[in-house]
């Protein structure tokens, strides 16, 4: 199973959305050091509903204005199929409600915040804009989501029903979801947290102007002990070993406990095998593979790594890059994107 | 497509296993009453699964003192009962996977860690937060039962595991597993009482699904599995049915409601008997979503109408039994739906007397036995646009 992305977008704590540039401008500081908020557009731009554009929480604004602006540059495919991922959906709107339900003592609520809480929202949304009647799903099971929708988005393309889906990760910070990250001391060695959303309009045809090509992913449970077995078998079933990965992107938080099956397997890879990191520009959440994802398309595309990357090692004439995701040391993904020949 | 329901297991208002689930249904009885797990002040009845958390703990042999989301207890309830069912051992080198979905996620849990911490730096405890998100009760489930394949939770709002089914059979037809568990669990909780409750759509009494004096729907808490596998189970071995189609759409018309005219609900009756290779005249039986909610029923039976002419076949809605279970309903129903077909019986809407003027349709209201169920038609609408149907078929 293959695909190509036809066109991608990012809205993410980076300068990333509608921009020619691939993280030349990286903001390094931020308002909170444990806290990476995404850079967002004007959504003005975006969404051009003003009714609408108003009634949408923020996560919405991001993952629609993401998915809608991945579906303009798409070169005129439209997707028939929809699949969003998320971990904790519409947060700020759950957290909402449930305020009312408290304050109001669970008398005259405002459905509104209830309608937008569930999370199957954005895909609902883009939908509706769209106005595309079909397949449409949404993944949340944490770092297993984007997954899932891209494991989903290739085999619809491999069955047929498709010719291009539209996959998209999303989720957001909210300052309750802070405050209890702070005291589970889930960043205690540096750790960020972070939000953001990337879609990707994937394709079964090949086509001059893709950005990459994606040869195949995998996820396992961060339990499995020989992570080299793992990713052994995994490049074997695209028809390949390490020796052909021109570059690792992993996907650290920064804390240790967390990233200690990535780390365990990394400290096991060839010493001359050229690294690079992507956690620390997008923060961690859920569905923060699919920036992981979005950086390797723009490395295959443009041909360089960029410093803000963190690379080690020279990788000139990138053609494949692997790219291992661990979310809370639990669960694990590799993706296999190359380069469109 | 074309899997194999080899297992099912259920948990719900009328029953803690497929067989006490089978008796009511035939017995014409309910689950439907009062709601005392919790308090809120909405005075609405509900499909409440009688055993306390602790209670499913003893029967499950976990530890009291260890803190699970009433999602995942309920889960491992029917994902136990399946598994077994389908005498399926996790330990034969199987790659077997869990297929899971929910609307609520660990929100029984987190909702009152949110009063708790409300205005407090400390408050709350953490235990009650960490199930918060939909993916937990699915870890938490193939931890307990030893299910170490692929992991996957879906939520489409009320649609949410007929799409956990869809997916589970496009699993096993590109070779991904050999065995899929999927269906999906909601436990009842405030939030969702507050929810439907704000759209103003709870029924005061039990739901009508079909009558043209609905007034609302009922929730329900449940927990809904199916174990599929790719191959026809060898002779002798338990097979209830085969799901032998489905289609997913989004009627693309409003956030919460489903369009007057049914385009999206068409979209995907007719898509899933076209995937199944199968003619709307040969579908025996219909468990239709039928939440009782003035919208939901006028929209689906037009679809019905549409895609059935005058001939639509015999159909009923369940949920006068077990509420709206919501993530749950389609794992639950594709459970009855199967024991439609294998037991060969049509479970009753028992309380329909009046037909919508326009639509002029009326449900089952007697149960029928030796009623030649071979090819059987379950629907699941919900939020966001999002429909799916399924039919299963004899072998």
């Amino acid at each position: 199973m293959k695909c190509y992305i036809r066109n991608m977008s990012a809205i993410s704590p980076q300068p990333t959305f509608a921009t020619d540039s691939f993280l030349t401008d990286v903001v390094e500081t931020v308002v909170d050091a444990n806290c990476l908020k995404a850079v967002e557009p004007d959504y003005k731009e975006c969404i051009k509903e003003a009714g609408l554009r108003r009634r949408m929480s923020h996560v919405i604004k991001m993952g629609v204005a993401s998915a809608l602006n991945c579906v303009e540059g798409a070169q005129g495919a439209m997707p028939d199929a929809i699949i969003t991922a998320t971990g904790l959906g519409c947060l700020a709107d759950t957290e909402k409600f449930l305020q009312s339900i408290v304050e109001n003592d669970e008398k005259l609520l405002n459905p509104t915040s209830f309608i937008q809480s569930t999370f199957n929202t954005i895909g609902g949304q883009i939908a509706l804009i769209l106005k595309r009647q079909c397949y449409n799903f949404t993944y949340v099971h944490r770092g297993f989501s984007f997954e899932s929708a891209v494991l989903d988005a290739m085999m619809q393309l491999e069955e047929g029903d498709a010719s291009n889906v539209l996959v998209g990760g999303i989720d957001e910070v909210t300052d309750t979801e802070y405050r209890v990250m702070e005291r589970m001391g889930f960043w205690r060695s540096g750790a960020k947290m972070g939000e953001g959303a990337q879609f990707f309009m994937l394709s079964s045809t090949v086509s001059s102007q893709d950005v990459a090509q994606i040869s195949g992913l995998c996820t396992f449970l961060a339990d499995t002990s020989d992570y080299s077995q793992k990713v052994q078998s995994f490049l074997a079933s695209c028809g390949m070993t390490l020796a052909d990965v021109d570059l690792v992107l992993s996907g650290e938080c920064g804390d240790a406990k967390m990233d200690a099956s990535l780390l365990s397997w990394k400290a096991s890879i060839p010493a001359n095998m050229p690294t690079a990191t992507f956690k620390h520009l997008c923060g961690e959440y859920q569905t923060a593979s699919s920036f992981g994802v979005w950086c390797a398309a723009n490395i295959l595309k443009n041909q360089m790594v960029p410093s803000a990357l963190r690379p080690v090692g020279k990788s000139d004439n990138v053609r494949r890059i692997l790219v291992f995701n661990s979310y809370r040391n639990k669960n694990c993904s590799l993706f296999l994107l190359e380069k469109v020949e | 497509m074309g899997s194999y329901v080899v297992g099912i297991g259920v948990i719900s208002a009328i029953g803690n296993n497929v067989e006490e689930n089978f008796d009511s249904l035939v017995s014409k009885r309910t689950g439907i009453g009062a709601l005392t797990h919790f308090s809120t002040s909405h005075d609405v009845p509900v499909g409440q699964i009688d055993l306390t958390n602790d209670e499913l703990k003893e029967m499950l042999g976990l530890p009291k003192a260890k803190t699970y989301s009433r999602t995942a207890l309920l889960g491992m309830v029917a994902v136990k009962e399946a598994l077994r069912d389908a005498g399926i051992d996790v330990h034969a080198g199987l790659r077997i996977g869990l297929i899971s979905s929910t609307s609520a996620g660990g929100m029984d849990l987190s909702e009152n860690f949110y009063v708790e911490m409300k205005g407090k730096k400390d408050g709350g405890r953490l235990r009650n937060v960490v199930s918060h998100d939909c993916g937990d009760s699915t870890e938490q489930i193939a931890s307990a039962l030893g299910i170490n394949g692929f992991l996957s939770t879906i939520s489409t709002a009320c649609s949410s595991s007929a799409n956990a089914l869809m997916l589970a059979d496009r699993l096993l037809n590109h070779d991904q597993l050999d065995v899929v568990v999927a269906g999906g669990i909601d436990p009842l909780c405030k939030f969702t009482i507050n929810g439907f409750s704000s759209l103003m759509i709870l029924d005061k009494e039990l739901c009508r699904p079909f009558d043209a004096t609905r007034a609302g729907l009922n929730l329900g808490e449940a927990a809904g599995f199916v174990v599929l596998q790719r191959n026809k189970p060898a002779d002798g071995k338990k097979c209830y049915c085969r799901l032998a189609g489905y289609a997913n759409a989004n009627d693309a018309f409003h956030q919460t409601a489903t369009s007057p005219d049914g385009d999206g609900p068409l979209l995907a009756m007719s898509g899933a008997l076209k995937k199944a290779g199968i003619r709307p005249e040969e579908v025996d039986y219909v468990n239709v979503h039928g939440t009782g909610t003035g919208n939901n029923d006028q929209s689906e039976g037009t679809a019905m109408k549409r895609l059935f002419g005058e001939n639509v076949p015999r159909f009923s809605s369940t949920k006068v039994y077990t509420g709206h279970t919501l993530g749950a309903a389609g794992g639950i129903e594709a459970v009855y739906s199967a024991l439609a077909i294998s037991r060969d019986v049509i479970f009753p809407t028992f309380n329909f007397k009046n037909p919508i003027e326009e639509l002029a349709m009326k449900p089952e209201t007697e149960v029928i036995r030796n009623a030649g169920i071979k090819v059987v038609m379950s629907n699941s609408f919900g939020f966001g646009g999002n429909v799916s149907s399924l039919v299963f078929s004899a072998e």
